[in-house]
């Protein structure tokens, strides 16, 4: 796979690794459930409405969330619609061989929407403007700064964290009759094949007129390594990363219920399924406390400081 | 290098100026003056000043190879006759198979030792190995018993730029932790092994870089009683942990300033020893 392109083991270094994860004593001291210290930042871009940086040791990453009205899914027509875009810097590509970055990046997309993207969600139908007709679309944009080793986790952890952040307009949308065609200045009308609907920010654009989003059902993913067949481990560095055939990620929210779960490389034996289960109910638990914690006191912070949201 | 504190570490861009008026200092790499008498960075990197001398010495450079220098390699691929080997250079370099060290007694390699080319180094693995000539191209060798594979150990790669010049690149710790800081950034971290160190000095008694002080030391360990492994482990992760928060911190990575970091934590967990606040505290002797 791509990852192998970038970090290279001598079989002496993996053996080695794997008997320092067997032994509880992994190449930086650490035991096997133990994360790196991990740090958030919010709002760490002004114009967008909703964004975070989370740094677990040296792996780095910023989420930044852009909304934008249109039309409902298809399929989903009272619910709102989610994209979630993932880019390597340059940085880090360049330390790949050839489009590994980018080959590395759309994996990450596709693993992220597989555990994180929950139809039904509180958070999915908060997003909905008229039903059947008009939503909010998120644009959820990350970028990977630094990579030392489980993305996975720091992007949901920042994902979380940027949607936490973000503050939507409140709107009113009401339907035009067809004679009407003159638009106002500081409305905005929305053009639709079938029915025209004019745009208004609730409380004429007033600054503290927006709505939060509910993500007390969003998750985060905590990804276990299974080394040597028994040898469960989370978060893990490069080099670990590249001798560990398989993986386990469980996206799981503050009601301790397991999201999702996603299983790549190698095979497991079903009593480590459940271990990991068991394992990523406390360890989230304490992340999600983190988040939160570092959520509010930001929070706290900006009041304080009279900040106000921008959008356009 | 002039060894600055961190807070005072000035990281400046391409096009940033470092001073208004170039006052007669000199100016070294990375920087060079404008129309209007500025002394501006042409590189990214740190400004470093020595009394009148003003240059930019970029953060990640690669290493540049050196006739002598003993460094720490990855094997890359294997010719028929040599391997290629990643030194963290502009280029890789050759380890010719009459450049290694296979029997005690010197001999010319046979068809045969090319075809077992693989029971010696295959890929990935990382050995220590001197250059021996770096003007065409870098070529290694592996003469003394001394190089060679390395294994049971920790492998970390630093900023070459921040390993000082020095005639000896294998040091043990009074703990028993043995480490060889290659001249390239690649470093390597094992248990001190005194059988290893006895076969070495007999079959090369030409070894370079085994100082009498080194030999004292060496006596220390083979008289301390056998200490069981997972506190050797524990030693290793120590200063394993210890060169990469020097590494971090952009200071001079030797045995003596890995020494100050290891016994600075000999208070934490190992564990603890990756965080920043901590990196901070235990490097702070040698930042001052």
């Amino acid at each position: 796979t791509f990852k192998k392109k970038m970090i290279k083991l001598s079989n002496d270094e993996k053996s080695f690794i794997k008997q320092s994860i067997k032994h509880n004593l992994r190449e930086d001291g650490r035991e096997r459930l133990s994360y790196r210290s991990f740090s958030v930042e919010l709002g760490t871009f002004a114009q967008t409405n909703g964004s975070a940086r989370v740094t677990l040791a040296d792996t780095d990453v910023i989420v930044g969330i852009k909304a934008e009205v249109g039309k409902v899914h298809p399929n989903f027509p009272d619910e709102g619609i989610i994209q979630l875009e993932v880019e390597c810097s340059t940085s880090v590509s360049a330390s790949f061989e050839g489009r590994g970055g980018e080959e590395m990046a759309s994996n990450l997309k596709r693993m992220l929407s597989l555990l994180l993207s929950r139809h039904g969600s509180p958070l999915y139908q908060q997003l909905c403007i008229i039903p059947n007709q008009l939503c909010w679309i998120l644009h959820i944009d990350c970028l990977i700064v630094q990579s030392q080793g489980n993305l996975l986790d720091c992007l949901s952890f920042a994902i979380r964290a940027a949607l936490q952040h973000t503050t939507l307009p409140k709107v009113n949308a009401t339907e035009l009759l067809p004679e009407e065609e003159d638009v106002q200045v500081g409305e905005e009308t929305f053009m639709d094949m079938n029915t025209q609907y004019e745009l208004e920010l609730e409380g004429d654009g007033d600054p503290e007129s927006v709505m939060h989003l509910d993500i007390s059902q969003f998750p985060i993913v905590i990804s276990f390594g299974i080394s040597e067949g028994s040898s469960i481990y989370v978060d893990a560095t490069l080099r670990e990363e590249a001798c560990t055939g398989a993986r386990l990620s469980i996206a799981i929210n503050e009601a301790a219920h397991v999201c999702s779960i996603e299983k790549f490389g190698t095979s497991i034996r079903p009593d480590m399924v459940v271990s990991c289960l068991t394992f990523a109910k406390s360890i989230a638990k304490e992340k999600l406390d983190r988040l939160n914690e570092a959520v509010s006191r930001e929070q706290k912070k900006q009041r304080e400081l009279h900040m106000v949201p921008v959008f356009s | 290098m002039q060894q600055t504190t961190t807070e005072q570490l000035v990281i400046v861009t391409p096009g940033e100026t470092i001073m208004e008026d170039n006052e007669g200092y000199l100016l070294g790499h990375g920087t060079y003056l404008d129309d209007d008498n500025r002394v501006v960075a042409s590189k990214c990197g740190i400004v470093e000043r020595i009394s009148q001398y003003i240059s930019v010495k970029p953060l990640q450079s690669r290493y540049m190879p050196r006739d002598g220098d003993v460094i720490v390699g990855r094997i890359s691929k294997l010719t028929h006759s040599s391997w290629v080997v990643d030194i963290n250079g502009y280029q890789d370099a050759i380890l010719r198979l009459s450049s290694v060290n296979i029997a005690t007694t010197q001999r010319r390699k046979t068809y045969e030792d090319s075809l077992n080319m693989r029971a010696l180094f295959v890929e990935d693995d990382v050995i220590v190995a001197e250059i021996m000539d770096s003007k065409k191209f870098v070529s290694l060798q592996t003469r003394s018993a001394r190089y060679g594979k390395l294994s049971k150990g920790i492998f970390i790669k630093v900023k070459p730029m921040l390993i000082k010049p020095s005639h000896n690149r294998f040091h043990t710790f009074s703990f028993g932790t043995e480490i060889i800081i290659g001249a390239n950034g690649y470093i390597f971290i094992r248990q001190f092994d005194p059988q290893r160190e006895r076969v070495a000095k007999q079959t090369n008694p030409f070894s370079l870089g085994h100082t009498v002080k080194q030999e004292e030391e060496e006596k220390k360990v083979n008289q301390q009683p056998v200490v069981n492994s997972q506190e050797h482990m524990i030693n290793m992760i120590r200063v394993r942990n210890a060169v990469a928060a020097l590494d971090k911190l952009l200071l001079p990575i030797h045995p003596d300033t890995i020494l100050k970091v290891v016994e600075a934590s000999r208070t934490l967990e190992p564990k603890y020893m990756i965080e920043h606040e901590h990196m901070l505290t235990m490097t702070a002797s040698i930042r001052s």
